[in-house]
């Protein structure tokens, strides 16, 4: 299975810069966030979907997966904002369903579904936005963009490890796994549990025994502060520039008008 | 004759990002042999053992177990990974349990032994590979030799028909190669078919009895290891060379016969060589 950041890496879009995508994407996901409206919220999922199955070349599959990732909780916090329960003497208003027991009723209002209805929309719409940059941008090329930013180099390192060794720790967990299969593990309930938690186990054996090794790498190589010295030799485009301020402009009049 | 213990027929495996990593592949892998693969990183070699115990399935083509279609069911899968034990490269990702015993004792417990055979089984396993005296350790306090024999003997706890091992002697020292070489042999016999992957020309002329050269995804050349070494076009597409002993042969006009199969043996014949020449 390929990783997300692979894709970054061999993205067609790579090679686009940092700030334009950055730009792009956060634009839109303010637009969103900020009116709450369908048809913005709407327009920026297409556009960023789009980008990213048509111009990054994520196969559609994967992406659809990858969009199914936070539906865990969205649909928990949906059903959260559709459902209401009051005392059975309160005055529901516009309730479009109603269950009551003894003393209290649940219910679904129409101001409720709507609430749903823009929630699903504008999450949809910010992690789509989130994927792009994330799908497109390899994580050097973020570094780079954080720096530029002047956050802090202690920020700015946490981060890039954080998201490096997720990816390496996944990677770990395949090797062991496919090691575990190879010798019959998790072949019935029983020894799925027992194979899971020696592969738990190990894995955090492993990952301080990395951690150490990292560390005596880098020191050994004089990495006192300041591992990313990230140079880039991307050029920015004016075309590119003219489609992003087109596309705010888009949003904006959508969003007045 | 017995069927093979495992054939390929026109195998192919392409990976999700479009990489073609086995082009083909028509392979079949009999009962009491020593079989080198040789090839160079990124040849497909261990595409091509993962796809040997059923953790992959091929793209195109189909693999036949012992003359049968595989067809990937649960009780076919784990007869198959008992019958075919690999031994990965790194030794690390290998050892999961908490100590060698246990991680000896893992693929024999999965297959469902009763505690007193369990606990013979691995005590065989750890007398052949000399890692008893390791029993109580946990796995990251021993050396590379050391957790190679460890991972070893956990693959022969589970009495494979088909011993697979991944660069059995990458980082190790020359003393624990042999050491583990011999092993190789002691592990092989003939219902036990031992294959291991390896870069070492030398190594794979002197122990195989059959060779393969896998090549950017294709088996350019197979047979003997005098046949495929005397291929110097395979040679030379996949960035090997002829084992030493072949060239020392050559240069010195010492062919009689056949080629010395050790360094013992050619020592023996340029002595033999000698003598005559005095007289």
């Amino acid at each position: 299975m390929l990783k997300i950041n692979d894709y970054a890496y061999i993205s067609p879009l790579k090679d686009v810069h940092p700030t334009e995508k950055v730009v792009f994407a956060l634009s839109a996901l303010l637009f969103t966030i900020l009116t709450k409206n369908l048809i913005i919220a709407s327009i920026t999922f297409a556009t960023m979907s789009t980008g990213i199955v048509l111009g990054a070349k994520v196969p559609l599959y994967r992406y659809t997966r990858l969009l199914l990732l936070p539906s865990f909780f969205l649909l928990s916090s949906i059903i959260a904002i559709l459902f209401s329960v009051a005392p059975i003497d309160s005055e529901s208003i516009n309730a479009l369903w109603k269950f009551q027991t003894d003393s209290w009723q649940i219910y679904v209002s129409s101001y409720s579904i709507n609430e749903a209805i823009h929630i699903v929309f504008t999450v949809l719409a910010s992690v789509s936005c989130l994927y792009f940059i994330i799908l497109t941008t390899p994580l050097n090329h973020l570094i780079w963009l954080l720096q530029k930013a002047h956050l802090p180099t202690l920020f700015i390192e946490l981060a890039g490890f954080t998201y490096r060794f997720i990816f390496v720790l996944l990677e770990k967990i395949q090797e062991i796994y496919i090691a575990q299969s190879s010798r019959l593990g998790y072949q019935n309930y029983r020894i799925w549990l027992a194979s899971l938690g020696a592969l738990i186990v190990s894995l955090f054996i492993k990952s301080i025994r990395t951690t150490r090794d990292l560390q005596i790498a880098i020191d050994s190589r004089g990495g006192d502060e300041g591992l990313y010295e990230v140079e880039l030799n991307i050029k920015y485009k004016q075309f590119h520039w003219a489609g992003i301020i087109f596309f705010i402009v888009v949003l904006l009049t959508i969003s007045i008008s | 004759m017995k069927s093979p213990i495992i054939s390929f027929e026109n195998i192919t495996y392409k990976y999700e990002d479009g990489t073609i990593a086995l082009k083909d592949i028509i392979l079949s892998i009999e009962h009491g042999k020593k079989i080198a693969l040789i090839g160079n990183n990124g040849a497909g070699k261990s595409t091509l053992f993962l796809l040997l115990n059923g953790i992959l399935k091929p793209t195109s083509g189909h693999i036949k177990y012992k003359g049968k279609k595989l067809s990937y069911t649960r009780k076919q899968i784990k007869h198959l990974r008992q019958q075919v034990g690999i031994v990965f490269q790194n030794p690390d990702t290998q050892l999961f349990s908490s100590s060698v015993y246990e991680d000896i004792r893992y693929g024999p417990k999965n297959l469902g032994l009763s505690s007193e055979k369990l606990k013979k089984t691995v005590h065989e396993a750890m007398i052949l590979t000399e890692t008893e005296y390791l029993k109580d350790k946990p796995p990251h306090f021993l050396s590379i030799g050391q957790k190679k024999r460890v991972t070893i003997a956990g693959i022969i706890a589970m009495n494979p028909e088909l011993l697979v091992l991944d660069e059995p002697t990458a980082g190790l020292d020359p003393y624990y190669s042999e050491k583990v070489m011999l092993l190789l042999d002691n592990i092989h016999n003939k219902n036990r078919t031992v294959l291991i992957s390896t870069h070492n020309v030398n190594l794979a002329y002197e122990w195989a009895d059959e060779v393969f050269i896998l090549d950017n995804g294709k088996i350019i050349e197979q047979g003997s290891p005098i046949e495929v070494f005397n291929n110097l076009e395979a040679i030379k597409q996949s960035h090997l060379e002829r084992p030493w002993i072949m060239d020392i042969c050559q240069n010195l006009n010492l062919l009689e016969k056949d080629y010395p199969k050790s360094k013992k043996e050619l020592l023996e014949m340029m002595k033999l060589y000698s003598i005559q020449k005095d007289k």
